[in-house]
């Protein structure tokens, strides 16, 4: 399994590492977790039987590990709000990313010097922020803010019990 | 040919970091900087939402720390409306947050930083969380159960762990029944026995790593904490900031634009935080656990209050050295549990007198705590309805990415020479330093942008 992060706020990993005890129990005889870059250090990927995307699309490199996720995966699965609806990211498509980036760049009260936008070596943001469908094809939704840990679990359980016969 | 380096995903650290090395003809670095590459922008999402829905909203700026990010909030709406809130609800959202920093540094020490400290003799890519587990399965087991009492807290005072939500303007709308405290007191008697008990086991080999790379990402910043009469304090303190040489300035919460400033920087979306009086160069500062352990002369909790010292004396007041933080971490992380245990014995925290009376009325108001990686302001303006007009939220990382990106230089300097590229140390090193701060680019590029170390590492023209 790989979990893909995108624009996130880290929440849904936080509800996974919550399972606590059943997680060290599922590392050991059910799931070979093999990228996951908030809980471990490899730094790629290949085939894997389930792919966990969290967080919405912002920018043009969420979108490249989105495909990525789709194209090395089984069965993908759109975990937490933001990878299902665009969840509180896309309340940013109510104001366009030039007035986001002016209100954090500019207009901040404690911004001294009114100079420079960030804009080079940074990934560019994409017009509107989207679901995770809007981009690949989604085998499975788990909807919440975070979801709940166990519904977490049974939905992968149960995955792999049918993808593994 | 000019060459450079990337170096991305930085791994185990909330969100996404790159680091960019650029290299001249011989191969020697010309320059070397931290990128952080996201961006939300909650500022603009704030404006038109109402105070009372602001709390619900801000926790989802970082799924990690929500905790503090629900209660600046929650106090910097008090703070405009000019209410003061109930002793028990001061109380509980203390209490909450003590919550928050048990599941937050028990995560970073263990699962984000330790696996370099721990598992040292492994090759960087494979460290992690799962081979940590298999190593060392009768920690992991302690460290699972002391980070879940953390959660615990928080779920019992706000209902969901992750981004709770009972703080609300006025106080708190969720009181502690008794049989719920007895339960949590139990618990954190447990907790404060076990954490306690890795000063013997772990802390040492903390200690041997960061004297194995004395200098190390090395810098001489100013800090800025919160304290409470000259204690180390997350949620009722004054800001205080504390020189090179160890003196001390303190500031009311709703000066602060008078005190720090910003800069923007073309490469990332992370700002530049400075002291305003010293400028950009002499004024750059650092937060977080170093930060707190160097603003605070003493501290309420016996044993937190004999690790302060130890720690000073063993490395100076203030204290510049970064690997020092995981020390400092481990300082606050007692101080925590002790903390909440102070909170639970006091029978006031079972009172329903929770929630002072609110009127809506038009206000500005600034709110400040200590989140697990560093002060946290955030500052709103809204108007006679309560609709918000204006939000700035300074957090942990913006202030700590100058830092980062500043000493990235002198770290990657020590992997490359003349072209060749000694990669094992180089990720082994930048990922340490990165990771000694504990950065949460979630929380920065709220507006943050995060460097990772990874899959993308290559070499470009």
């Amino acid at each position: 399994m790989a979990i893909e992060d995108i624009a996130y706020c880290g929440g849904c990993e936080v509800a996974i590492a919550d399972l606590g005890e059943d997680l060290l129990k599922l590392l050991q005889e059910k799931i070979e977790l093999v990228y996951a870059p908030i809980l471990m250090s490899s730094r790629e990927y290949d085939q894997v039987d389930v792919a966990l995307v969290i967080g919405a699309a912002r920018n043009e490199h969420d979108i490249k590990l989105i495909k990525r996720a789709r194209e090395n995966s089984k069965v993908l699965i759109a975990c937490g709000s933001c990878a299902c609806f665009g969840g509180i990211p896309s309340l940013a498509n109510m104001y366009g990313k030039e007035e986001l980036l002016a209100n954090a760049y500019e207009n901040a009260p404690s911004i001294e010097e009114k100079t420079v936008t960030p804009s080079s070596h940074v990934p560019g943001l994409v017009e509107k922020v989207l679901p995770v469908s809007e981009h690949v094809k989604v085998d499975y939704f788990i909807p919440g803010c975070p979801p709940p840990p166990p519904i977490i679990k049974d939905t992968i359980v149960a995955l792999l019990n049918k993808l593994q016969g | 040919m000019k060459k450079e380096i990337n170096l991305e995903p930085v791994t185990r650290i909330e969100g996404n970091i790159k680091v960019r090395i650029e290299l001249d003809e011989v191969g020697d670095v010309v320059d070397a900087h931290a990128h952080l590459t996201e961006f939300r922008g909650f500022e603009t999402f704030l404006i038109g939402r109402h105070i009372t829905r602001v709390p619900f909203i801000v926790p989802r700026i970082c799924g990690v720390c929500p905790t503090p990010h629900h209660l600046a909030s929650a106090k910097a709406i008090d703070a405009g409306l000019q209410v003061e809130t109930t002793e028990t609800a001061k109380m509980l959202r203390e209490l909450m947050l003590t919550g928050g920093f048990i599941h937050d540094h028990t995560l970073h020490l263990f699962v984000l930083a330790g696996p370099d400290i721990l598992l040292a003799d492994m090759p960087p890519e494979r460290r992690g969380f799962v081979e940590l587990n298999n190593r060392f399965p009768e920690v992991v087991k302690e460290v699972v159960g002391v980070r879940a009492v953390g959660q615990r807290i928080v779920a019992t005072l706000g209902v969901q762990a992750t981004h709770p939500c009972t703080a609300v303007p006025g106080g708190i709308s969720k009181n502690l029944s008794k049989k719920d405290r007895d339960n949590l007191l139990n618990q954190v008697k447990e907790t404060k026995e076990k954490v306690i008990g890795w000063y013997d086991k772990v802390i040492p080999v903390f200690e041997k790593f960061a004297d194995g790379y004395k200098g190390l990402g090395g810098l001489e910043t100013n800090f800025v904490g919160l304290v409470n009469d000259d204690n180390l304090d997350l949620y009722n303190g004054r800001p205080r900031i504390v020189d090179k040489k160890g003196a001390a300035t303190e500031f009311e919460p709703s000066d602060y634009l008078k005190y720090v400033a910003e800069r923007t920087v073309e490469y990332s979306y992370a700002k530049r935080c400075y002291i305003k009086s010293a400028g950009l160069q002499d004024g750059m500062y650092r937060v977080g656990p170093l930060a707190r352990v160097n603003v605070a002369e003493n501290s309420l909790g016996e044993h937190s209050a004999k690790l302060l010292k130890e720690f000073k004396s063993k490395y100076g007041a203030p204290a510049q050295e970064t690997l020092a933080y995981h020390f400092a971490r481990y300082i606050c992380l007692v101080y925590a549990v002790e903390r909440a245990e102070q909170l639970l014995e006091d029978d006031k925290i079972v009172s329903m007198n929770i929630r002072s009376p609110v009127n809506i009325k038009s206000g500005e108001g600034v709110g400040i705590v200590e989140a697990p990686r560093g002060m946290l302001i955030h500052h709103y303006r809204w108007d006679s309805n309560g609709y918000i007009t204006m939000a700035n939220l300074i957090v942990p990382t913006t202030q700590n990415s100058y830092p980062i990106d500043a000493s990235m230089k002198k770290v990657v300097e020590r992997s490359i020479r003349k072209g060749k590229v000694d990669e094992t140390k180089l990720w082994h090193e930048t990922g340490a330093v990165i990771r000694a701060y504990d950065p949460c680019i979630s929380c920065a590029t709220h507006t943050i942008t995060i460097i990772r170390e990874g899959k993308h590492r290559q070499l470009l023209k």
